[in-house]
């Protein structure tokens, strides 16, 4: 059942990503994606296996369904993040975008915590507001720099 | 935790050797692409050491353990950095020497021997540890599917940049 429930998570943030107009280019789609996942892999495994902050599921499902989530969910979510983030939409719709994401990567979370994926063991729900806001902060700024990449190179021809 | 060696001793001056030998060499390799597609096909590498490492090594497979013990260490990030310049040489020979169609599938496979001839070499040093019956042979599937989506990308980078430089 876990697996089901985030399979549809995961593809109603591909139909998101799909349906929300483009503001960034193919590649800088693809360098966000391989950069957010070292990211979120790189964190979470740190805090499973060497801070022993979160322990997950030893059940086969579950623990492949976190696996899946952190390896396609977060990245994606990030991304959507950083398209909307980027675009040259008003500033109010930014921050209304910026709080929607950072409120479902949390309640993605307790749904995690609630489904007996992750067991929490010296975490709590503010080590995730904070996890997650430095998330979408990283993200933002690897995708402001990767963008002007292009610009600065113009401008050294 | 399960420890493997406890000292500073092959396995991290391999790493070590490695990474300041790679991006050496990417840095001075004459510029062939643009910056952004140069970082992608730097970064591919990385990220297919992490993707693999942090889903195959880790619950609920645990099939090996990367340098001195089971958990995850600055050298085991410094080892995933270095499977960049291999990605982005990779795509620099492909581009350089234009491919054919043809030939794509001998070309993965050189380079695929070549990274199963670099992880046997890796394996005595002691980066890599197999366990649970783990086999050298199971990672040129791997190579061989890594390699493949990264022409796969280089051919879409392409193609998008193309399209780019048309438009504008």
């Amino acid at each position: 059942m876990t697996l089901f429930i985030f399979l549809l998570i995961i593809w109603l943030v591909i139909i998101l990503i799909a349906v929300f107009p483009h503001h960034l280019a193919l590649v800088d789609y693809v360098f966000l994606y391989l950069a957010n996942t070292i990211l979120v892999v790189t964190v979470f495994t740190t805090l499973m296996l060497d801070m022993k902050y979160l322990a997950e599921s030893t059940d086969v499902e579950k623990s492949l369904t976190f696996m899946l989530y952190r390896l396609t969910g977060i990245p994606l979510l990030l991304i959507l993040f950083c398209n909307l983030w980027l675009s040259p939409v008003k500033q109010a719709y930014k921050w209304f975008g910026a709080v929607a994401i950072f409120a479902t990567l949390n309640l993605v979370q307790l749904l995690l915590k609630g489904l007996g994926m992750v067991r929490y063991v010296r975490w709590d729900i503010t080590h995730s507001l904070v996890m997650y806001a430095l998330f979408m902060a990283f993200s933002s700024l690897i995708a402001w720099l990767f963008v002007r990449a292009e610009r600065r190179e113009v401008r050294h021809l | 935790m399960i420890v493997y060696d406890n000292r500073f001793d092959a396995n991290e001056w391999f790493v070590i050797v490695l990474l300041f030998v790679g991006y050496a060499v990417v840095y001075f390799l004459p510029r062939r692409f643009p910056a952004k597609n140069a970082i992608v096909y730097g970064i591919y590498g990385v990220f297919s050491g992490f993707l693999f490492d942090h889903t195959l090594s880790v619950s609920p497979f645990n099939l090996y353990d990367v340098n001195d013990n089971s958990n995850f260490q600055v050298m085991d990030f410094l080892s995933y950095l270095s499977y960049g310049p291999f990605s982005y040489v990779f795509v620099y020979l492909f581009d350089r020497y234009q491919i054919k169609p043809s030939w794509i599938p001998a070309y993965i496979l050189v380079w695929s021997l070549f990274a199963l001839g670099m992880e046997w070499v890796s394996l005595q040093l002691g980066v890599f540890h197999y366990r649970r019956g783990y086999k050298l042979a199971y990672s040129f599937l791997i190579y061989l599917i890594v390699q493949s989506v990264l022409v796969r990308l280089y051919f879409s980078l392409q193609k998008f940049s193309k399209n780019e430089a048309i438009t504008k």
